[in-house]
Order: C-alpha cells, then sequence, then structure tokens
C-alpha cells in the first residue's frame, strides 16, 4: 500500500535527495549553462558531474587557434579560457587531454584561426576539437604566401553562417579565388592596397558571390564600379561590398553616372552620394564605396530591428 | 481547451490530497496526460485524484509556483543554442528560490523541487531551478562547489591524483 512504501523509504532513505540522485539528463541540464572553467572545476566535484560535464554539449561565443611563431607555441582557447598550450614539437604528447572531457558537443558562435599553420600541420588535437564542433562563423587569417588548404576548405563549408578571409599585407590571386568552392568576404589588413593586374578580377570573385569588405583596392576604369553596383543589386544572397578607391576614381565615377548628392558632413569634409543603392562618401583623397544586395539590406534592418 | 474552474485532486507519495484549478495543472505534461489517460468526463468537478509521485512540502511549493505563472504562454518555448544563459532567471523565481535559503535543508529543497518539475514534467520550473543551482556554483572552487551542492567526493586515491595531476597541468 503507498503507506507501506511511505514506511520503507523512511526506513532506506532517511537523508532526502542528494545531487547524485538526479538523472543524469538532469545533471548534464544543471551544468549546461556553464562555462569552460566552471565546468573545469564541476568534473573534479564527483564521478556523477565528471560524467554530466563530458556528455553534456557546450554552447560558446568564440574559439581562437592561435599560433606564436618566434616561439613555435600553440593555443586554443575557449571564451578566453585557455584550454590548450604547448609547443608544437610536444603537441602530439598531449593532444588528448582535453578530448571528451569538457563536453560531448561544442557550439561556438564564431571560430577565429589567427594563423593556418597548426590546421596545414594537421594536429590531431584541433582535428579533434573540430570534429565535435559546429561554428557559424569563421574568420581566417592570412598572412603573405599562405593560401586555404584542403582542411580549411571543409571548415569553410562547415560554417552555419559567414567566412570572413583576413588578408594581412597580401590579396588573393584570381587562381586563389577559383579555389573558395562557397561565398566568403575578404578583408585586406593594415593599409594594403590590393592592385588587380585587370579589373576584371575584382568582378570575377563579385559574380561567384564572394563579399569585400575593408578593402583598399585600385581600379582602372569607372565602369567596373557600375559593373560592381549592377552584380550586388541583382545578387539574390547576402552579398555586399565595402571598398576605398582614390579620389580619381571616385570622381570619374560621380561625372558617369551623375550619383545624386544625399548630403555632406558637418564640418563639410565628406560629400555623400548614392547610386542604385550604392553609398559613396567622397573624403579629401579617399572614396568610400559601399553596396549591398537586397537580402543583405534585409539582414542588416532585421537585425537592427532586434537590436531596438 | 482549458475551463479555468475546473479542478483536479492530485494525491502526493506521503498520502495528501491537494485539490487545483486545472489552469494551474495545465503547465504540467504529467498530470495533462494522466487527466486524458482518464479518458474522463472533463466537465467532472473535480477530476478523479492523479497520483504524483512528490511528497506534500514539495507539491504545496509546486503549486506556489504554477499560481505565479498560471498565465505564462503554453507550449514553453524551445532554447535555442543561443539560450545556455543563467542570468535571465525572473525577479519573482529568485525570491521564490531565495525564501528556501533560511531553511536548514534549503540545498534538499531546490533537489526536491528539481525533481519534482521532472516528474511532473513542468518545463519552466525545471529550467529556472537547473539554472538557480547552475548559478550557485559559477565561479566556484572544487571544494566551494562541494560544499555547495553537499557532495562527498567519491573518487578513487588513484582518481584523485589523476585529478590533481590534470589540475597542475591546466593551471601551468
Amino acid at each position: 500500500t503507498p503507506s507501506m512504501l511511505f514506511e520503507d523509504d523512511e526506513l532506506t532513505e532517511p537523508e532526502g535527495i542528494r545531487l547524485n540522485d538526479l538523472p543524469m539528463e538532469l545533471l548534464r541540464k544543471i551544468v549546461e549553462p556553464l562555462g569552460p572553467r566552471d565546468r573545469h572545476s564541476a568534473r573534479s566535484c564527483c564521478e556523477a558531474l565528471e560524467e554530466a560535464v563530458e556528455t553534456s554539449n557546450l554552447k560558446c561565443f568564440d574559439m581562437e587557434i592561435k599560433y606564436d611563431g618566434f616561439n613555435t607555441m600553440f593555443e586554443i582557447l575557449l571564451d578566453g579560457f585557455e584550454l590548450f598550450a604547448c609547443a608544437m614539437d610536444t603537441v602530439e604528447f598531449r593532444a588528448d587531454y582535453w578530448s571528451n572531457r569538457l563536453f560531448g558537443k561544442l557550439k561556438i558562435h564564431q571560430l577565429t584561426l589567427h594563423d593556418v599553420r597548426p590546421i596545414k600541420a594537421g594536429i590531431r588535437v584541433v582535428n579533434e576539437f573540430l570534429e565535435v564542433t559546429s561554428f557559424d562563423v569563421l574568420i581566417v587569417h592570412l598572412f603573405p604566401d599562405q593560401w586555404l588548404c584542403s582542411r580549411i576548405e571543409e571548415l569553410i563549408k562547415k560554417a552555419e553562417m559567414r567566412v570572413d578571409l583576413i588578408m594581412h599585407y597580401c590579396a588573393p590571386t584570381p587562381e586563389q579565388f577559383l579555389t573558395i568552392s562557397i561565398p566568403v568576404t575578404i578583408n585586406i589588413f593594415h593599409d594594403a592596397i590590393w592592385v588587380p593586374s585587370e579589373d576584371e578580377h575584382f568582378l570575377e570573385p563579385l559574380r561567384r558571390g564572394h563579399s569585400f569588405s575593408s578593402v583598399r583596392i585600385s581600379l582602372r576604369s569607372e565602369q567596373t564600379l557600375v559593373e560592381a553596383v549592377k552584380i550586388i543589386s541583382e545578387s539574390l544572397t547576402i552579398q555586399g561590398i565595402f571598398i576605398h578607391i582614390n579620389e580619381d576614381l571616385c570622381q570619374r565615377f560621380l561625372s558617369l553616372t551623375n550619383a545624386e548628392n544625399t548630403g555632406q558632413s558637418e564640418d563639410g569634409s565628406v560629400q555623400e552620394y548614392e547610386y542604385r543603392g550604392a553609398l559613396i562618401s567622397l573624403h579629401e583623397n579617399e572614396g568610400d564605396f559601399l553596396v549591398n544586395s537586397p537580402a543583405c539590406t534585409r539582414l542588416l534592418d532585421n537585425l537592427n530591428d532586434e537590436k531596438c | 481547451r482549458i475551463y479555468p474552474l475546473m479542478r483536479v485532486t492530485l494525491t502526493t507519495s506521503d498520502g495528501a490530497s491537494v485539490t487545483v484549478s486545472r489552469q494551474l495543472t495545465k503547465h504540467s505534461g504529467f498530470i495533462e496526460k494522466a487527466i486524458t489517460d482518464m479518458a474522463v468526463d472533463d466537465n467532472a468537478v473535480p477530476l478523479s485524484a492523479v497520483a504524483v509521485d512528490v511528497d506534500d512540502a514539495t507539491l504545496k511549493l509546486v503549486i506556489e509556483w504554477l499560481t505565479e505563472h498560471r498565465d505564462d504562454a503554453l507550449p514553453y518555448p524551445e532554447k535555442t543554442d543561443e539560450e545556455r544563459r543563467a542570468d535571465d532567471i525572473p525577479a519573482w523565481d529568485q525570491a521564490f528560490v531565495q525564501k528556501w535559503d533560511t531553511k536548514e535543508d534549503q540545498q534538499q529543497t531546490l533537489y526536491a523541487v528539481i525533481t519534482a518539475a521532472d516528474k511532473l514534467d513542468i518545463k519552466g520550473l525545471l529550467d529556472m531551478t537547473c539554472k538557480t543551482l547552475a548559478n550557485k556554483i559559477n565561479g566556484k572552487t572544487v571544494e566551494e562547489m562541494r560544499e555547495i551542492l553537499q557532495l562527498e567526493c567519491d573518487f578513487t586515491e588513484e582518481e584523485l591524483a589523476e585529478i590533481r595531476k590534470e589540475n597542475a597541468w591546466c593551471e601551468n
């Protein structure tokens, strides 16, 4: 009878409910919001929490893979928590340390590869991490004489939202553009000016769905910009360009298109124009040229609404 | 369709009976399923008793929470990947849980409510109590976590030695 059962319960379980009595599913739910550092502590508390940590999914904002070429040190950081750091020549020795210890699967918003050398070297710990990781945004930093390898191509395909290639003191060649299988955004940093040997080398990536962001570029013809506006405004995908061009080219483009002057900055040093959705800001020596595809504009509007 | 005046009697594991409005029990997947399985006339007042594997004291807390959340939207929204945060507990819920801190067995109470929310399939309460527990151990050392959670270390000496080795390596 219920009353007899209750008496038995009193005899056998006088201490009440303990954490270890909770089903594993609930323990996973409890540790799920914990970040990497707290998970590291929780798994050292008792066997039940150790299992809960190892089998629950972890969601983080960012994961960074760094490589210090000078000291040949290699690091993995998860939301700023250093998961792994050691010299490249000892990396395999310690490779299995974190595997399956802090999470079952890892979901991150942004994966940043500060250097592609650890990926190209095929280090096991990196592969193990990436095997169980899904991410929205992939950011790859590339330096002169570096380009993507098949492993990074696989990562590009895994990115669920966006891929940014950040070029330092270099720009992709037309042949390299052909190797990128899905649309990416190219950023060129550190005041480097991209001088394509033909304007077509700028247009062809746009036709393939790629975007350019913060790229200082030297183009020959104002017609190239008109064509770029046409490609982007007709694009059905999320695509855009934000480039810096020289003043002369900017003036020729404005004359050719009769772009409408839409205003100026308070001190009058920046003149603003619009041409078929493209926004042009003419500074003292340079013009900023911004155009987004309709899908990109809608996305940005939605994001702004959400922020509001 | 749930009629606000409909009532259901719940019998607890320690033999008590509590009659509550269907407006509250609609948030419990377990009770709603039990009522459906009985295939009784929805107009019966009160409905036949539903046995719940929860003691009287815990059920009272569950009912207090359900009363506050009686107008919450159903179904309970599924969490997305971005919603792993534990710092979004409503003020009333925080105060509700903090009241237990004055009890000697406050940790036991929290475990009991988590278990009850799980058994009764009350997703909002389960989410809130699990987040509360996660917040309690957030930023704490291993020893502090054990104390808060009232845990005995059940690792063997060899396992502890291994953990110490791992921790020393991580801290380095």
